[in-house]
């Protein structure tokens, strides 16, 4: 028994066959399975690993009570599921045995005293229901019935139920999607008439991503898995199923939910149904359908035949009268070996008739249900295909059971699987691929019936392209598409690809030798096309060939310097001269005079080009001397050098009228080959090389010993030329660098500083700016809190109030006594007497100074004291009536000492919400008032019910500009006037002006808190007051 | 050096001097400038006392004013930080009913 395919594997067998329509199959299996001690069985086999996993795991779990509740789970099992084998269960007699057994599971005793139970397990074996029973292979179910007493057994229209004793192997494409339960590989159909199309039809009724989202939010799924995949077993042949299958109906109770899923997107009723197959195609079917009715029905047919061979032997091919017949016959042969198996030798004759006849029979029914069929879902337009367009205005996505008296269900299953049995042997009847195609497309459609779903034909996607879609396929959008290489038409094994259906060209099948061509970019960048050659025939490019480029300067040639380092076989200009020095010492010698002069014959025009130099040196030997007194040459240059340089940081430049005979090639031309120079241009030099040992008869330099000389080297005009320039240009250059390099320091410098300064500005800026907010922001709620604090309020109770009577009568007695008793003692240290009171309390007596400066002072305590304000930073201040007679006669400035006294500065000034004065002028008490905090100069005359005078007020305007000095801003000060009663007599002014006073204050409105009337009472009570040492205790001033 | 070892504080010895020294002081009623030459600590009742008898006028009808402030006639020049030459103005009793 193969054991690894899970085909035979009791618990897939289980599983499948208990798939119902009602309940996920693999859902209930796997949480039995995994779930209660009660039932330890394993998963559902689909891995050694997985279940050895679970097995150890349950078993250190649970010790040896594991293996004693398994077999007793186990055993029961196998009794109660009627498990016929002999063998029951077996308990091996000790571990080795158990170990040389068979199955996955094997009990054994794990004691002598057989009480404890042991258990082994092996992997990759998944016989362990009952070994007895499994080890013979048998496909005993086990004991599903257990556990699914509730499920119903598949029935014929599930195919791929029964085919789980199929050894086929599907290739799972696509997983299942929507349930987590892994759905059983089972192995497509064999059995089913899908078997028979294989190759054909490629598509089923199907589904997809954006069709499986809307089901998933549906709550109810009506949908419970998804399932792609393809029959790859042999790799000749193709079979991709997609399929959805069907859980539950949506329940119609729900309306809402029912028009969600109803609402099927881009598809409409089609209004011709026949328009997918094709009209002509039905009737083409029909009439081959009818006639081969015919010829059962005349029963022309050859029965009997043993075998597929004799029965075409025995037939007469060459004619084609019977050529229906003989088509037929075989056709109905195939049926008969189809469903009944190959035709025995020993089976009796009768039998064969019988088989043959039965099958004529079916094939006449099937051949006109499938007539019928047609009929019914194409050609006729009022009968089915009306009955659901009233009943479904729009394509459903729910089951659609169509109800007809002709055909049922069951009946479109059977039409389905005959026309699958037609294409199966589709090569009987010379069908061509038009019939083949539509037959395809009818089997998809009954199908649909047969499941109760959609009929595809029915339905059309306008705006999209139906007729590419493959047979079958739901529209494009809702549903995956399948490419149609995938697809095969043609016959297996001979698998025509849909390529020539879709592009109507055949195509070449050797897939292999075709050559994809690569694309060739176009080359970008510094990659160019080569124009030397054609483009290339692969990818590869050669490389452009590097371009021919002139040199230039970049800089001016004045900027231009030799190299440091000239090529060795280039004499330079020092070199010449120490050839010239040579020469001058060999005066006498024609040998030198000779190579000297043999050196400057090369052409000038032969350049450093390195051929000619080659020549040249071949000719004339250069390397030779250049070996031969390299080493000396350059020691003389260095010397020479070292002393051009000591003489000029000596004496500056080389003086330019020492040799003025010196005529030596321009300095631009330095190169030996450039010019040949004449003997008579020699140069005249003074010795400066001791030659006593070169007057060797050929006059070649042995030894040169540099004679010690005081003066420098003298020479020639030109080099000093030349290097005069050189010095100048080079301090020329050095200069305009340093410049240059100053310039931009000072550019740098100067961009830095701008830079900075700008910064700093911004920053300066933004400074303002945020003070400037501040500033209008302060200013904002300063004018705010002004307004706020000009406005005046009644008062919470009232302010003038009887006096009780012994404080009456003490007020009476105060003008009745000794004149120089003291009855009060104000707050500025002044004793009252009965002289003060005198002018107090008679209703018509006019208030001394001593009266309201007692008061108001008192009073401009007592609220400064309730409003915060303390004597170091008074919130409110009284002046005595002094104050006003000071201001008239010395100014703001005699002042000073005064306001100093009383701590107000201008630093606090305007957070002092009252200064208050009385004003005796002209016998009249007058009421100043300023509010700093409100900004505001009063002056209060009762006379003029309350309004002031303009003169004192600017004159206390001026007093309050002294005091704040350069804080005083002209605008924000007015002057107001604050409505009182009037007086209307010729004494009351100073009681008038203490009263107006204390409102003012507090802030309360004096029109408001008292009246003309209540003057006399209150002449009393600010004697009382008075008194009272202030307004306090009983005269106290808190809460009106 | 003596008298500093005698009274312990430095402080209080030169105090002692400026305590004793007598201070000008014009007293006038813009009619009459009378010069008063006090010590600091004398209380100003004095001064304003004799110059009430010298003008026959009674205390309680004037005011003696020091820079707009009233003088009490227990102040002191100390009291009120006068310094020598100061005036104190006399006033007449402010009285008021109606204009």
């Amino acid at each position: 028994m193969s054991v690894p395919t899970s085909a035979s594997a009791p618990g897939a067998l289980a599983r499948q066959t208990t798939t119902t329509t009602t309940a996920p199959d693999a859902a209930p299996a796997a949480s039995r399975s995994r779930g209660g001690v009660s039932h330890p069985l394993p998963s559902p086999y689909t891995g050694a690993g997985d279940e050895t996993r679970l097995f150890r795991q349950r078993k250190f779990e649970e010790g040896d009570n594991f293996a004693n509740e398994l077999f007793v789970t186990l055993r029961n099992a196998n009794y109660m599921s009627g498990c016929q084998c002999v063998q029951k269960l077996v308990i091996y007699s000790d571990k080795s045995l158990a170990k040389q057994g068979s199955g996955h599971l094997r009990f054994y005793w794990a004691d002598a005293a057989h009480k404890e139970l042991g258990v082994i397990e092996r992997k990759l074996d998944p016989r362990w229901v009952c070994f007895g029973c499994g080890a013979t292979g048998s496909k005993q179910p086990g004991f599903e019935w257990l556990f699914d007493s509730k499920k119903r057994k598949a029935v014929v229209a599930e195919p791929e139920l029964l085919a789980v004793n199929q050894d086929t192997e599907i290739q799972r494409l696509i997983q299942p999607a929507l349930e987590e339960p892994q759905h059983p590989p089972a192995p497509y159909m064999q059995t089913g008439f899908w078997a028979n199309v294989t190759g054909r039809v490629a598509t089923m009724a199907t589904s997809v991503v954006d069709f499986l989202g809307r089901i998933r939010r549906a709550p109810h799924h009506f949908f419970e898995t998804i399932d792609i995949r393809r029959w790859s077993s042999t790799n000749k042949t193709n079979l991709s199923v997609k399929r959805l299958k069907r859980q539950s109906c949506i329940p119609v109770d729900e309306p809402e939910l029912e028009a969600y899923l109803y609402d099927l997107p881009y598809a409409v009723w089609t209004d011709d149904p026949a328009k997918n197959v094709g009209k002509d195609c039905i009737k083409a079917l029909t009439t081959a359908l009818s006639s081969q009715i015919d010829i059962i029905r005349q029963g022309g047919l050859v029965k009997g035949a043993r075998s597929l061979d004799t029965l075409i032997s025995e037939f007469p091919t060459n004619t084609p009268l019977y050529r229906d017949v003989r088509q037929l016959s075989i056709a109905i042969h195939h049926r008969i070996i189809d469903e009944s198996g190959p035709i025995t030798a020993s089976m009796p004759n009768y039998q064969v008739m019988l088989q043959f006849n039965e099958a004529c029979t079916k094939f006449r029914e099937d051949a006109e249900k499938a007539i019928t069929f047609m009929n019914d879902i194409y050609m006729s337009k009022d009968t089915i295909f009306k009955n659901v367009l009233e009943k479904h205005p729009s394509p459903p996505l729910s089951r659609l059971q169509l109800e007809s008296v002709d055909f049922t269900s069951l009946v479109a299953f059977r039409v389905a699987k005959f026309f699958a049995f037609l294409i199966k042997h589709h090569t009987l009847f010379d069908l061509p691929d038009e019939i083949i195609l539509a037959l395809t497309k009818v089997l998809v459609d009954a199908n649909a019936v047969h499941k109760f779903e959609l009929v595809p034909s029915w339905i059309e996607c306008p705006g999209l392209h139906r007729q590419k879609a493959m047979p079958g396929a739901f529209p494009i959008p809702i549903f995956d598409e399948i490419a149609v290489d995938e697809l095969a038409v043609g016959t297996a094994p001979v698998a025509e690809p849909t390529w020539q259906l879709k592009h109507g060209v055949h195509r070449t099948p050797e897939r292999k030798s075709h050559r994809v061509p690569r694309e060739i970019l176009k080359p970008r960048g510094i990659l160019k096309p080569s124009k030397q050659w054609s483009a290339p025939e692969s990818p590869s490019y050669f490389a452009t060939p590097p371009k021919k480029r002139t040199l230039d300067f970049l800089s001016p040639v004045a900027k231009y310097f030799p190299p440091a380092q000239t090529p060795v076989t280039v004499m330079t200009s020092s070199r010449e001269e120490i050839f010239k020095k040579k020469q001058k010492l060999k005066e006498g010698s024609t040998d030198w005079q000779e190579t000297i002069t043999n050196h400057r014959l090369i052409p000038r025009d032969s350049r450093q080009a390195p051929e000619e130099v080659e020549i040249a040196e071949r000719q004339f030997g250069l390397r030779y001397h250049e070996l031969k007194y390299g080493d000396f040459v350059r020691d003389m240059k260095r010397q020479l050098d070292e002393r051009i340089e000591e003489h000029e940081a000596i004496h500056g430049p080389i003086d330019m009228d020492s040799p003025e005979d010196i005529k030596i090639p321009a300095p631009r031309e330095p190169s030996l080959f450039r010019r040949p120079i004449s003997k008579s241009r020699s140069v005249e030099l003074p010795p400066i090389l001791d030659s006593s040992d070169e007057s060797d008869s050929d006059g070649k330099p042995v030894s040169i010993t540099l004679k010690k000389r005081k003066n420098p080297l003298p020479i020639s005009s030109a080099k000093k030329d030349e290097l005069r320039l050189r010095s100048q240009l080079q301090e020329e250059l050095n200069a305009m660098a340093e410049r240059d390099r100053r310039e931009e320091l000072e550019r740098q410098r100067m961009q830095e500083v701008r830079r900075q300064e700008e910064q700093r500005r911004l920053e300066e800026e933004e400074r303002q700016r945020e003070l400037q907010r501040l500033e209008e922001a302060r200013l904002a709620f300063e004018r705010r809190r002004i307004q706020e604090a000009r406005v005046l309020r009644r008062p919470n109770r009232p302010l003038i109030t009887p006096l009780p009577a012994d404080l009456d009568d003490d007020v009476s007695s105060t003008i009745t006594g000794n004149y120089q008793r003291s009855y009060a003692k104000t707050c500025e240290g002044t004793e009252l007497s009965r002289r003060d009171f005198e002018k107090l309390i008679p209703p018509t007596a006019w208030l001394n100074d001593n009266i309201v400066n007692g008061c108001i002072v008192d009073l401009g305590n007592r609220v400064n004291a309730a409003s915060g304000g303390t004597e170091n930073d008074p919130k409110c201040f009284a002046f005595s009536s002094f104050f006003w007679t000071r201001l008239q006669s010395h100014g703001p400035q005699g002042l000073d000492r005064l306001t100093r006294r009383a701590k107000i500065y201008k630093t606090n000034f305007l957070s002092m919400d009252t200064i208050m004065m009385p004003i005796c002028e002209g016998n009249h008490w007058t009421l100043a008032m300023i509010r700093p905090s409100a900004r505001t100069v009063a002056h209060m005359d009762s006379m003029r019910s309350g309004a002031g005078t303009t003169r004192v007020k600017s004159l206390l305007l001026g007093w309050v500009k002294h005091v704040l000095a350069e804080n005083f801003v002209e605008q924000d000060w007015e002057t107001v006037d604050y409505a009182a009663p009037r007086q209307d007599n010729g004494y009351d002014c100073g009681v008038f002006t203490i009263t107006n006073a204390i409102c003012l204050a507090l802030g309360l409105d004096p029109r408001h808190t008292y009246t003309a009337r209540q003057c006399t009472l209150q002449r009393r009570r600010l004697a009382a007051v008075l008194m009272n040492g202030g307004f306090t205790n009983q005269f106290s001033l808190e809460g009106l | 050096m003596a008298d500093n070892a005698e009274n312990g504080s430095p402080g209080g010895h030169a105090e002692a001097p400026q305590g004793a020294e007598h201070l000008n002081i014009k007293v006038t009623d813009n009619n009459n400038e009378v010069f008063f030459k006090i010590k600091r600590s004398t209380k100003l009742e004095k001064l304003m006392t004799a110059f009430c008898e010298r003008q026959g006028k009674t205390l309680a009808s004037v005011r003696f004013l020091f820079e707009g402030q009233r003088v009490q006639p227990t102040d002191t020049p100390d009291t009120l930080e006068m310094q020598d030459g100061d005036t104190l103005e006399v006033h007449q009793e402010q009285v008021g009913g109606c204009q």
